[in-house]
């Protein structure tokens, strides 16, 4: 018979549905906890029209992160990232397969404050299984998914997806989600994403949230997470983020490992690069300032 | 005597590519967790789905692969039996009953 299953290289959209599929297969077998977020996990209103996704996103409950990166690993999964180098919130870890494409798995959700298990839980509270490529998988209820999706649409610099989604749902679910972001202690980060976030001036994560909401410098960006990095151990290292080259970032632009020639040339750049960046910082604040008394 | 049915394997996944906002006769499965990824396109395809919409018997497969592709149903009987053997074989479907 002609046409009969024939390798082909996926759409990527049949590719992200497969990895769902594949991903949580993987966690079934490792007794892992996890949930489907974004993309095609999402109930049916949620995703914006001609909203697309190229990755697969889930949250693993924290006790069970580390089994699930030995699976993916026996199953042929890189990590391309680790959690405390693959973003600003050390909240993720980004692997990659090469029939399944990219997988970020989240630790936590950046804007929940309470602790990263109370996070699962809470978001896992009312989950259901939801059929992608017809495997169910888990996803958590409408309010959780929500919520999720503000959250994200505050970390992502123009995004008109907040407003979308809130807005489609009635005055009692916006009042549940409102609800559940207190319970998390992301009060700011769903302000932020609805255009509120005035009312947090105070909060350590203002200028953060302030960054993410309309974007800045590297300066910019740096001064943020340490003004939002709790206390003197996170703080430090926020420092040593600044000043050290990110060795996975440096693997992804290079689409290899880096040799030890270039990361060292690479972190001389980035010293030199902040060092110039922060004296900039410093003369355009001592000009205004001049301006000001003048 | 028991009727013989046909179904789609518990472990595979697979997406019909309009369902997935592509066009065209295709669908794309995977044994999980390890794939590969195949594609099935044209007659295999209408096959599929007349699998997974009867999980029936090979008649049953026949009558809506025939009323997808517009083909006679006897003349498409041997190569669904062939195709659906070769399902089996690679553990995409799975036979419940016996002959």
């Amino acid at each position: 018979m002609p046409d009969a299953l024939s390798d082909a290289p996926l759409p990527t959209a049949v590719r992200v549905h497969l990895a769902h599929a594949v991903v949580q297969r993987i966690a079934d077998d490792a007794a892992v906890d996890l949930l489907h977020l974004k993309g095609p996990a999402l109930l049916p209103g949620l995703r914006p029209p001609g909203r697309k996704s190229s990755d697969v996103d889930v949250l693993v409950r924290p006790a069970h992160y580390a089994r699930l990166e030995e699976a993916l690993a026996r199953r042929g999964w890189e990590a391309h990232t680790h959690l405390q180098t693959g973003s600003a919130f050390a909240h993720a870890a980004n692997w990659w397969h090469s029939d399944w494409g990219y997988a970020d798995l989240h630790a936590r959700w950046p804007g929940a404050m309470v602790s990263p298990e109370d996070t699962f839980d809470a978001l896992a509270e009312h989950a259901f299984d939801h059929d992608i490529a017809h495997v169910p998988c888990r996803v958590p209820g409408k309010v959780a998914q929500v919520l999720v999706l503000l959250l994200h649409a505050a970390r992502t610099t123009g995004s008109t997806d907040a407003r979308y989604v809130w807005d489609t749902q009635t005055l009692e679910e916006q009042a549940a989600v409102t609800a559940l972001a207190q319970r998390l202690q992301a009060q700011v980060g769903l302000a932020s994403a609805l255009g509120d976030l005035d009312s947090y001036r105070d909060d350590p994560s203002y200028a953060l949230w302030r960054y993410y909401a309309e974007g800045g410098s590297r300066i910019d960006e740096w001064r943020a997470r340490y003004a939002a990095a709790g206390g003197r151990a996170e703080r430090w290292q926020v420092v040593r983020s600044a000043l050290t080259v990110n060795p996975d970032h440096l693997h992804t632009t290079l689409g290899r490992a880096p040799t030890t020639a270039e990361l060292r040339r690479a972190q001389l750049t980035r010293v030199t690069t902040l060092l110039g960046d922060v004296r900039r910082a410093v003369t355009l604040r001592w000009r205004a300032r001049r301006g000001s008394t003048r | 005597m028991t009727e013989v049915t046909f179904a789609v394997a518990r472990d595979v996944a697979w997406v019909d590519a309009e369902a997935a906002g592509g066009t065209g006769a295709h669908v794309f499965l995977a044994k999980l967790p390890d794939g590969p990824p195949r594609v099935l396109s044209g007659p295999a395809w209408a096959i599929w789905m007349a699998l997974a919409e009867t999980a029936g018997s090979v008649d049953q497969i026949v009558t809506v692969t025939s009323e997808l592709t517009g083909q006679d149903p006897e003349g498409i009987r041997s190569d669904i039996e062939s195709f659906l053997a070769r399902l089996l074989t690679e553990g995409l479907a799975v036979r419940s009953g016996r002959p």
